[in-house]
């Protein structure tokens, strides 16, 4: 691997003063993107900074109807939680899916995100439950909604000296989300196509509904059209329409879907649309059985 | 280049060593410890073959800084067996008996993982033990014999 120098930051205040000091340094936490982006020449850092002993990034709290993530929580943290397995289903079912074991023992949720791959299995759980972030600095910190983060393959609005400190999630009353993923193998795989979904009912009618798909598209994205067609309507219809085959088609037009070394564009196309029926219905299950 | 030095427990002997900044817990592990068991058969992360058990869990030593290392307690397959001299641990032993091992490459990875594995999960069901290797790749086996050794050695580690 091609050398760096690597700074270890101990504490949040000794953290800031190092992306202050060195803003074009490149964070390192879990390391499970680091070294191999860099050991294959992608990432070339002069400087790495090392934020994995930063207690104050790390940490699951639910207070005030909002759960609020520390970007060191593993993947492994978050697929046994009993908070997010509960109310953010999605994430939970999500993070159980990366690699395989010791690699979810390590890997963050911070770092998933702002590895910024299209295909990043936590990325579409955390756009459908609504995910804010909290992006800090040496002069500040700011709030950006998940939506407006990713602005192309790998590539997010971080800026020169910020970190990412913290993910927000509200929890609201009456929602469920769930999440799949299709991938060549079933551990140690890069989706060939993921989907989460998160739903929200009032009674007969679904208030809400979000939908959030990977690997179809230059960044993980929300399938707007597909939502438009499914928002407001009663439970009631949306159940007779999956009776139907293809009674999402509206999301063909919500993705854009390439052919790399995992799958062909068509396929992607052909398969998005069952597997977002699918993650819609169980999101809905859910969301029925907690109302 | 930066140096930074580390304290940390290696099979339970405490070790104070100096590493570059980018240098990974494998390489350290082998070119300063000397301890080849730990195999370098990827170095991104997607074989296995480097895995040691860090801090009571399975990791790949490839993907871990040396930097990173300071303060954790390491055991790479130097380490397993332990005690007595030719004494196997209970999960050598099965995957002896079971036809576990052909070329070698991927046991240690396979036994430490297993080990780990076995430690949090003292009675795993065969699908459970399926998922726990599913980050160490094996070319010669297929993987049924192993999966076996590790039933069996569940059964015999709490008889």
């Amino acid at each position: 691997m091609r050398d760096f120098e690597l700074l270890v930051a101990h504490n949040r205040s000794q953290l800031l003063d190092y992306l202050a000091g060195q803003p074009e340094g490149r964070i390192v936490a879990g390391a499970t993107d680091f070294i191999p982006l860099v050991g294959a020449g992608k990432w070339r850092p002069k400087i790495a900074i090392d934020i994995s002993r930063v207690r104050e990034l790390d940490g699951i709290d639910e207070s005030d109807g909002t759960l609020r993530i520390g970007p060191l929580t593993t993947h492994a943290i978050a697929a046994a939680s009993s908070v997010i397995r509960e109310r953010a289903t999605a994430l939970a079912e999500a993070s159980a899916l990366v690699a395989d074991p010791s690699i979810r023992g390590r890997a963050t949720l911070g770092g998933n995100i702002c590895t910024s791959s299209p295909a990043g299995d936590s990325l579409p759980a955390f756009l459908a439950i609504g995910a804010d972030l909290t992006l800090a600095s040496k002069d500040g910190a700011r709030r950006l909604p998940l939506t407006e983060f990713f602005l192309g393959p790998g590539k997010n609005d971080l800026r020169r000296g910020e970190v990412l400190e913290r993910i927000d999630v509200p929890l609201l009353d009456s929602t469920g989300s769930a999440f799949y993923k299709l991938g060549r193998r079933l551990a140690m795989a890069i989706a060939v196509v993921n989907v989460a979904a998160w739903v929200r009912i009032e009674g007969e009618l679904i208030a809400d509904i979000r939908i959030a798909m990977g690997s179809v598209a230059a960044t993980p994205v929300r399938c707007l059209g597909a939502e438009a067609s499914i928002r407001g309507s009663t439970i009631a219809a949306l159940k007779r329409r999956a009776a139907d085959h293809e009674w999402l088609a509206e999301l063909r037009d919500d993705i854009s879907p390439i052919d790399d070394v995992r799958a062909s564009g068509a396929y992607r196309r052909q398969v998005a649309v069952p597997i977002a029926e699918r993650a819609v219905l169980r999101a809905l299950e859910r969301a029925e059985a907690v109302s | 280049m930066s140096l930074h030095r580390i304290k940390l427990t290696v099979n339970g002997r405490p070790i104070d060593a100096t590493v570059p900044g980018s240098m990974t817990l494998l390489q350290f592990l082998r070119d300063e410890l000397r301890l080849t068991g730990v195999k370098d058969g990827c170095a991104e992360g997607d074989c296995g073959a480097c895995t040691v058990i860090f801090n009571a869990r399975a990791a790949k030593s490839c993907l871990i800084l040396a930097a990173q290392a300071d303060g954790s307690e390491v055991m790479t397959i130097e380490g397993l067996a332990g005690g007595a001299e030719g004494a196997l641990h209970p999960i050598q032993e099965a995957f002896l008996e079971m036809g576990a091992v052909q070329c070698g490459y991927c046991t240690p990875g396979m036994l430490l993982t297993a080990k780990a594995f076995l430690d949090a999960n003292p009675h795993p069901t065969r699908d459970e033990a399926r998922l726990a290797i599913s980050g160490n790749l094996c070319r010669c086996t297929g993987y049924a014999k192993i999966v076996e050794a590790i039933l069996l050695a569940s059964e015999r580690m709490h008889e």
